[in-house]
């Protein structure tokens, strides 16, 4: 290894061609706020410019209405697997928009029904119990009621405390519930006074709704089901890897046409009658080849526990490849891949493929709880030894990764692309020491596994 | 596991230092990428006509009036007060029951 001369050093790695379209997140936040300001703005104006001013609660109903009814499209539309949203914005960074997003959605449902019932007791002079239950028996009310209960139970168990409690199968289970709030609520708002009587938004309002639908059909139903019947995937063999921790071998036909790269991952359905009916997200372990791909688990839950017996012929669904924490985010010629735990699967795969030219260096640092936890080690020495890269583990009590000790290890740590893939609380920890040694946002291209 | 990837490890070796990941590889067959344009188009049209139908069919009167306040006093006035009053209400007259009463047929 040679280390970088003054004049390497905030030298940019040329990017490499992209395949496929990706949207980049700022014109896509861009767009869903302009889309926003429009929901917004449609209610507001429409109502100010009517023949008496409304009363506050009538135009926080409509508005909040508006609004929730879009950012549910906007969720859902986040969540559709396109591929142009998942390579360029990575599907770490759109299942926290969705998250936060969530929330949103969850509040401004809760106060539209509100804002609603109280604007109808204001104007009937009613008591808000009656007022609710004369709410309720209009037109498509009971359904929309019921969707928004649908809504809710979804907010509920993707709480932090209840998550922590839930099964993956069940919160999954529990979030296809939110398909069947979304339609049930829809008529309700296509009938509402802000676009009732207006055709032309009735239809681009319905477009919306059918075009993000017909986004989740396509990449979530009849892109995997292709998949399946063209690369014809199955399970080839089970290997421990440690406690608890297994890699399994996929095989399949023309695997190249996947277009996968070291560091993503994809959402792997095996067709057992325990597993069948839940995907789990799992990166490539190792760089995908044209007929085997390998994919490493440990034992977090019900799912996980039972891949660790999966019998070899195991037919195998495949959603993917996701995931943008890929070797053309480089920006830099060193690099510095940061592994916790079982994290280090896709690093695994990254430190076989990051291009790396003489005088550049890859450095991995992989930390784990002891050396029953390190994976891969034999493979991992064995690789630096072929390309010249270097890897460190830190392994048992090293106290915190405090930014001095990461300079420690790396003096021109803000020079480099940081790759980082670990567990929710040493994600944490290491984003906030590797911003405060100097890294730019920018240089850090992470994967947190965590549902 | 060493032994499920020898093939990659060894192109790593024998290339020594591979500045380049693997150029994509065209699919062997067209079939391969038709069909996805092909399910993207019908689903893109389906949901085009669908949006067309649902947008509509749907009411162009909204049957949710009810957050408009709306003052009592304005109610009375604008309904005709024949209908809204119990006092102002039209009755029919009452004709006196009993023998002799008009359109009643009896002995004299």
């Amino acid at each position: 290894m040679t280390s970088p001369s003054s004049s390497d050093l905030g030298q940019r790695w040329p990017r490499a061609a992209h395949r496929g379209l990706r949207l980049r997140p700022d014109d896509v936040l861009l767009t869903v706020a302009v889309g926003a300001v429009l929901a917004v703005g449609w209610p507001a104006v429409n109502m100010l410019h009517g023949a008496q001013p409304p009363a506050l609660m009538v135009l926080l109903a409509h508005v909040t209405g508006m609004l929730a009814g879009y950012g549910v499209v906007v969720l859902v539309g986040l969540m559709s697997r396109t591929p142009a949203l998942e390579r360029g914005i990575g599907a770490d960074r759109l299942s926290r928009w969705h998250s936060v997003g969530g929330r949103a959605v969850v509040v401004l449902v809760v106060l539209h029904a509100f804002a609603a019932t109280e604007a109808w007791a204001q104007g009937r002079q009613e008591d808000l119990l009656l007022a609710a239950w004369h709410v309720l028996r209009l037109p498509w009310l009971i359904s929309a009621s019921l969707g928004t209960c649908a809504l809710l139970l979804v907010a509920a168990v993707s709480i932090r405390a209840a998550r922590r409690r839930v099964s993956y199968e069940a919160w999954h289970a529990v979030h296809l519930l939110v398909y069947v709030g979304v339609a049930l609520g829809f008529v309700h708002q296509l009938a509402g006074p802000d676009l009732a009587g207006h055709r032309l938004l009735q239809v681009l309002w319905a477009l919306l709704y059918t075009g993000v639908f017909g986004l989740v059909l396509e990449h979530r139903v009849v892109t995997p089901l292709r998949m399946a019947g063209r690369h014809r995937m199955r399970v080839a063999a089970v290997v421990p890897e440690g406690p608890g921790v297994v890699s399994i071998i996929v095989e399949g036909r023309d695997l190249q046409e996947l277009h996968a790269e070291s560091g993503q991952f994809f959402r792997w359905r095996f067709l057992t009658p325990d597993l069948w009916v839940t995907a789990h997200p799992f990166s490539l372990s190792a760089p995908p080849t044209a007929t085997r791909l390998r994919l490493t688990v440990k034992t977090l839950g019900d799912g996980s526990t039972k891949l660790q017996s999966l019998e070899p012929g195991t037919w195998v669904l495949a959603e993917g490849p996701y995931g943008a924490m890929t070797a053309d985010r480089r920006t830099r010629h060193n690099v510095l891949l940061f592994a916790g735990g079982v994290g280090i699967t896709p690093m695994r795969a990254l430190f076989e493929t990051l291009p790396l030219a003489p005088g550049q260096d890859l450095l991995l640092l992989y930390r784990a709880r002891n050396d029953l936890d390190v994976l891969f080690r034999d493979e991992l020495d064995h690789l630096a030894a072929a390309r010249g890269a270097r890897v460190r583990y830190l392994v048992g009590d090293i106290g915190p990764l405090t930014p001095e000790l990461l300079r420690q290890h790396v003096p021109d740590l803000p020079d480099r692309d940081v790759y980082l893939c670990a567990s929710p609380g040493l994600s944490s920890a290491v984003r906030a020491s590797l911003l405060q040694a100097g890294v730019r946002p920018e240089q850090l291209h992470e994967e947190r596994f965590a549902f | 596991m060493m032994l499920a990837f020898d093939e990659t490890l060894q192109r790593v070796t024998a290339q020594q230092l591979p500045t380049r990941p693997p150029a994509p590889t065209p699919p062997s067959r067209a079939s391969a990428v038709l069909p996805v344009r092909r399910s993207g188009i019908l689903i893109a049209t389906f949901a085009v006509l669908g949006a067309l139908w649902l947008g509509l069919t749907a009411p162009a009167v909204s049957p949710v009036a009810g957050p408009t306040p709306v003052a009592p006093a304005v109610v009375q006035d604008a309904v005709p007060p024949a209908i809204t009053r119990p006092d102002t209400v039209v009755q029919p007259p009452v004709l006196p029951a009993g023998p002799g009463a008009p359109g009643r047929r009896g002995r004299r």
